[in-house]
């Protein structure tokens, strides 16, 4: 046995332990140490070199022994490590998880009963119904409408295929609701005149209306409006024309009434109230028997009329017409039965099950609809007419 | 180890660090005092000692440092606070746990005679 035996006990424990070389020649200098002591010790009491080297290394038990200890400590001491890291990572990520749920779009708004837009809040421009300006405050009916020019509600807008309408359209439709007034034996140019200037809103002739309508058109002798909405005045001269009008980019576009079909707009309509409203009265919604009137919603002792004059059916605690089936109103089935309520009554043939290319699909307790200017003007009117049955605000 | 092996070998660590409670060691000092203070009943296998020593050292209980002036690097180690700490609160135990053992096996309280 001889010093050379140290370095190959040494060396072979070295080979067992896996570690970095710095860490493995510490190891050996200390445990080198620890058999020359042993072996002087030994000589010391009178042992030959040569049996106090050997009785040294046998105390010392087998180098895979030893390396085994010293692996499970450094697996330990890099276990340890992890958990400290993994530890602090919690720490940082539960602070970021808590502050991004707390700010996430869909929850704030949640808590601040505001209509929803998943890409609202990324932009600016986007302004919700609160922070609207004096003019959109004449749209004094609150119609819990958003829309945006850069509002993508993803996946629906995907899904649509439609264009996404403008944030400052909120603004210009607000506007629509202004008295205005009519003159019989003015031309139209007058009329358009009399809307940039008085009601502030750019108006545009688009092309497909121009067959029917231009600047010198004359308005018949007997057409007179006396302070009704621009929107009522519209709707009643461009009718004559086979026009009609919709709002782009905040401006007043008048189009004919085929060219309307195909400028969608995507609106997201607010119905958590209703639907929560429907939850807490027990309100139903019916729909009748084949045969019992096409198959759609008939009318109800608590009838609600809309401007469109049609009638949605709902009643508290049943009853109505014909054989009713009704349905618990959990949540999710009470927004399907406002969507089939709205496909049902709101320009029934403009709906894409009916022909048309209007389409609405329920979102939460949203609707998304996909639908000219016309027909998500009266789906608005329709929930307005809604709440004001339910004495919604 | 000697007989009272199945004793210290839940006590390993208070007995290194009550050997190191005095000054500064390196490992076969710390080997050569139990073997002393046991009279060769307790005598720890370098094998272990070492790991030991480290496993006490990544817990901070003890410090090391390396010294060559004796022309062999050797390491030392010494009790942190926190070793110290350790070491008086296992120290209690240790005494109160004997106390209730020798009253139980009727015999003198240790600390007593």
């Amino acid at each position: 046995m001889s010093k050379e035996d140290f370095d190959r006990f040494l060396a072979l424990l070295g080979g067992f332990l896996k570690l970095d070389k710095k860490q493995r020649l510490m190891i050996s200098d200390e445990l080198r140490d620890h058999l020359e002591m042993r072996v002087e010790a030994l000589v010391g009491a009178g042992v030959d070199e040569s049996n106090a080297q050997q009785q040294a290394l046998e105390e010392f038990g087998d180098a895979a022994g030893v390396a085994a200890r010293f692996a499970f400590l450094s697996q330990m001491r890099t276990r340890r490590r992890i958990m400290k890291i993994a530890s602090i990572s919690m720490l940082v990520a539960i602070p970021v998880v808590i502050a991004t749920i707390l700010f996430w779009p869909e929850t704030r708004n949640r808590g601040l009963n505001l209509p929803v837009a998943s890409a609202q809040d990324e932009d600016p421009v986007v302004k919700s119904e609160n922070e609207s300006s004096d003019a959109e405050s004449a749209d004094s009916q609150g119609s819990n409408i958003l829309s945006g020019k850069n509002f993508r509600p993803t996946g629906v807008n995907q899904q649509l295929g439609v264009t996404t309408s403008n944030p400052e359209d909120l603004a210009a439709e607000a506007k629509l609701e202004l008295p205005f007034s009519v003159d019989s034996g003015s031309i139209f140019q007058d009329v358009v005149e009399n809307i940039t200037q008085n009601v502030g809103l750019q108006v545009i002739l688009d092309e497909s209306a121009k067959d029917t309508i231009t600047r010198d058109t004359e308005i018949e002798e007997n057409f007179s409006l006396h302070e009704i909405s621009l929107r009522s005045a519209l709707d009643l001269l461009l009718k004559k024309y086979d026009c009609t009008f919709t709002i782009k980019d905040g401006m007043l576009v008048i189009l004919s009434e085929d060219e309307a079909e195909s400028e969608q707009i995507i609106r997201v309509y607010d119905v958590s109230d209703i639907v929560e409203h429907c939850g807490a009265s027990g309100l139903t919604f019916h729909k009748m028997k084949a045969g019992d009137g096409d198959g759609r919603f008939g009318k109800q002792s608590t009838t609600t009329t809309s401007s469109t004059n049609d009638k949605v059916a709902m009643s508290a605690g049943g009853g109505g017409i014909g054989t009713p089936r009704e349905f618990v109103p959990n949540k999710p089935e009470t927004v399907q039965s406002l969507v089939l309520a709205v496909s049902e009554i709101v320009e029934p043939d403009s709906w894409e099950a009916n022909g048309g290319s209007s389409r609405i699909v329920a979102l939460g307790d949203r609707l998304v609809v996909s639908a000219p200017f016309g027909v998500n003007y009266k789906i608005k009117t329709f929930l307005q007419d809604l709440r004001a049955n339910m004495q919604l605000k | 180890m000697g007989r009272a092996n199945s004793v210290a070998k839940g006590n390993l660590d208070l007995m290194v660090l009550g050997v190191l409670s005095d000054k500064p060691k390196y490992g076969y000092l710390i080997q050569q005092r139990l073997n002393q203070v046991t009279g060769g009943e307790i005598s720890i296998a370098p094998g272990t000692l070492y790991p030991l020593l480290h496993r006490l050292e990544s817990e901070k209980l003890v410090k090391a440092r390396w010294d060559d002036s004796t022309g062999r690097r050797r390491k030392w180690y010494e009790l942190t606070a926190k070793g110290q700490k350790r070491l008086d609160a296992q120290a209690m135990q240790w005494r109160q746990m004997a106390q209730w053992i020798s009253e139980l096996l009727g015999i003198a309280n240790p600390s007593t005679g």
